[in-house]
């Protein structure tokens, strides 16, 4: 039960918590007593803490457009586990969707793998992944190694391509 | 009242905003009409506006509705007796009249010769100071590079450079000091060979933080000229326009009267024909310059099609069959104070780097003295193909603050989803002191630039984002059910 949002560079931790009959949101570690209405096309009210925010809210893939407080706002919903899997897409360097630390490496430079293979398991986000390879291939450089913190766009492994 | 002749059939040889918005007075005036598109475009409400809808093929989509040949073949094959080319494309173009009288089609606008005199830029500046109308200091590119820089240097510093035959913007710099000159007269003369063709360059005194004021004329074939009262379109970036507005706030009755008087002289010196605009150069000291003439409708005629009532594109159509203006000088009064932004499809805080995407959301302002044209609709996927401007919001009220004012609701009414625009920018610009006070230029954008960036969004603002963010977001709503819990709340979700 771990989800994200990114606005502008900054990625945040949303989660659902809940009381009897009220919703409340933690986001980035903050609860909040929310009520959310979805009105009329598109037309979005929220009350939060008591305070109310209108919004126009459109959404396409998991890039939510939002107009709130007369401005335009663009919110990208975040998932860890499917960052982590569209890591590997790209042969080459692999790099780190998002910050986090290396949980165990399960190849060895020089390993033949194949597409598929798990290389590493990462965890994001307080969420588990797997790393693996986008391509047939020969694991070159291991640049990190169990217990590693990683940040974001570091190059965690290469592969080198068989093709 | 009495037409010379009547049109059976007018095509707009345009898109977006600029076709709907003439579609609809061809409407008004009862006229059939008919409408360009490109296959990129079919689903564009101009196609469901015009009675009829011709594709144009091309390399790529502009070059479709810049293909004189073509276009004139398929008026002969629709029976098209009339073509307004809106702004932009073969507006301007005298080949694309001389093909359609060949064709025996009227073209919606000035005649080819006056059309050629008053677009070109030398040819226009020495027309004007003939007739005995301002210009700026000048030195003309007669082909002698040594003479050229001499000149130049004599009319003194700072100098605009820019392509004769150019318009828009392109190639236009800004030289201060005599070094490095000759390299960037010789770089000009290059660019304007390939933007234009025409490798002639000329230069001007280049005017300190001047505005940009231009007055709107009306000629009709039997002799009557007049002006509509001016725009002031000092708000740009990059030499395009952003903002507009009449009347101008720096101008006095006298000054005003002057002005628009000269514009009409011009105007009858060529015996204009059609709806135009002259376009002026004002410095802070009161003192202005011929720039230009558009010989065409331009972007911003809907600020004075607001103050004065008059609908511009039918005064073009009726010119063009040749009756005479319905109205003299007198009648035209300018009542009150509009106000044009143009929304783009482009990121302000990006030094206004084009944008694109797919637009979710479109919902027009609306209100009393609230107009909005575009040719923009849900679906529409908008990318660098044509031109950055997506919609204009102009709003009309009784005087400037009260505009002002009505321009910032109707920005905040707009919404437009899905493709990043310049709509929260304009707010900015709209609030900025120096706006309000009427203190304007053409380098205000750079100028003010600092103060008009992004404000801090706050922490509540943050966290209300975030969850409408993932309020609206169906995984993390569908995650939410998984819990045990009765979110009642959630049930209404749909789409």
């Amino acid at each position: 039960m771990r989800y994200a949002f990114k606005i502008g560079d900054e990625l945040v931790k949303v989660a659902p918590r809940s009381l009897a009959d009220e919703l409340v949101l933690n986001i980035g570690d903050k609860d909040c007593c929310v009520v959310f209405e979805h009105g009329k096309e598109g037309r979005c009210t929220l009350s939060l803490d008591g305070k109310n925010y209108e919004s126009w809210v459109a959404r396409d893939g998991d890039d939510i457009y939002i107009k709130m407080s007369g401005r335009y706002f663009k919110v990208t919903a975040f998932d860890p586990r499917a960052a982590a899997a569209g890591a590997s897409v790209a042969a080459g360097a692999i790099s780190a969707p998002m910050p986090g630390v290396v949980v165990e490496v399960l190849v060895a430079e020089g390993d033949e793998v194949v597409e598929g293979a798990k290389l590493l398991t990462i965890e994001s986000m307080k969420l588990q992944s797997t790393v693996r390879a986008a391509c047939d291939g020969v694991v070159g450089r291991i640049h990190v190694s169990a217990g590693s913190e990683f940040n974001k766009d570091d190059v965690l492994v290469e592969i080198e391509s068989n093709d | 009242m009495s037409a010379v002749r009547s049109f059976k059939k007018v095509l707009v040889a345009n898109r977006g905003e600029i076709a709907m918005r003439i579609l609809r007075t061809l409407k008004e005036l009862g006229l059939p009409s008919a409408v360009l598109y490109h296959r990129q475009e079919v689903e564009s409400p101009a196609l469901t506006l015009a009675d009829e809808a011709y594709e144009v093929f091309g390399d790529t989509p502009v070059s479709s509705y810049l293909d004189i040949p073509q276009i004139v073949e398929l008026c002969k094959k629709h029976g098209v007796d009339a073509v307004h080319p809106g702004y932009g494309f073969l507006a301007e173009n005298a080949n694309f009249v001389r093909a359609l009288d060949e064709a025996g089609v009227c073209f919606i606008g000035p005649r080819p010769e006056v059309m050629n005199l008053m677009g070109d830029k030398i040819g226009s500046r020495d027309f004007v100071a003939e007739h005995g109308f301002p210009i700026a200091p000048s030195v003309i590119d007669d082909g002698d590079e040594d003479k050229l820089i001499a000149s130049i240097i004599e009319i003194g510093f700072p100098v605009l450079i820019k392509a004769s035959a150019g318009g828009g913007g392109k190639g236009m710099q800004i030289v201060r000091e005599a070094e490095g000159l000759r390299d960037i007269v010789a770089t000009a003369k290059v660019e304007a060979q390939r933007y234009f063709g025409d490798p002639r360059v000329y230069a001007e005194r280049y005017i300190e933080s001047p505005r940009h004021i231009e007055v709107q004329v009306l000629g009709d074939e039997h002799g009557n000229c007049v002006h509509l009262w001016e725009r002031e379109c000092s708000i740009q970036r990059r030499f395009q326009k952003v903002i507009e507005e009449t009347p101008s706030p720096a101008l006095s009755p006298e000054l005003r009267k002057d002005i628009c008087e000269s514009a009409v002289g011009i105007a009858k010196a060529t015996n204009y024909t059609g709806a135009g605009t002259i376009e002026f150069i004002f410095s802070p000291n009161g003192e202005y310059y011929f720039l230009e003439m558009n010989t065409r409708i331009q972007v911003e005629h809907p600020i004075t099609e607001m103050v004065t009532g008059v609908d511009l594109v039918a005064e073009q159509v009726r010119i063009a069959m040749g009756e005479p203006l319905s109205f003299k000088q007198e009648d035209i009064k300018q009542i009150g104070h509009a106000i044009e932004c143009r929304i783009c499809a482009e990121i302000p805080d990006d030094d206004f780097a084009p944008s694109a995407g797919k637009v979710l959301m479109l919902r027009p302002p609306v209100g009393e003295g609230m107009r909005f044209d575009s040719g923009s609709y849900e679906g529409q996927k908008v990318g660098t193909a044509f031109d950055s401007m997506i919609a204009k919001l102009i709003v009309h009220a009784e005087d400037r603050d009260a505009a002002i004012a009505k321009a910032g609701e109707a920005l905040n009414e707009f919404v437009l989803l899905g493709v990043e625009t310049n709509a929260d920018y304009l707010g900015r610009l709209l609030r900025h002191p120096a706006f309000i006070a009427g203190e304007t230029n053409t380098g205000f954008i750079k100028e003010h630039a600092a103060d008009l960036g992004p404000d801090n969004i706050g922490d509540d603002l943050h966290t209300a984002l975030l969850a409408t963010a993932a309020l609206s977001d169906r995984q993390f709503v569908a995650m939410m059910d998984e819990v045990p819990y009765p979110y009642r709340l959630m049930k209404e979700w749909r789409n």
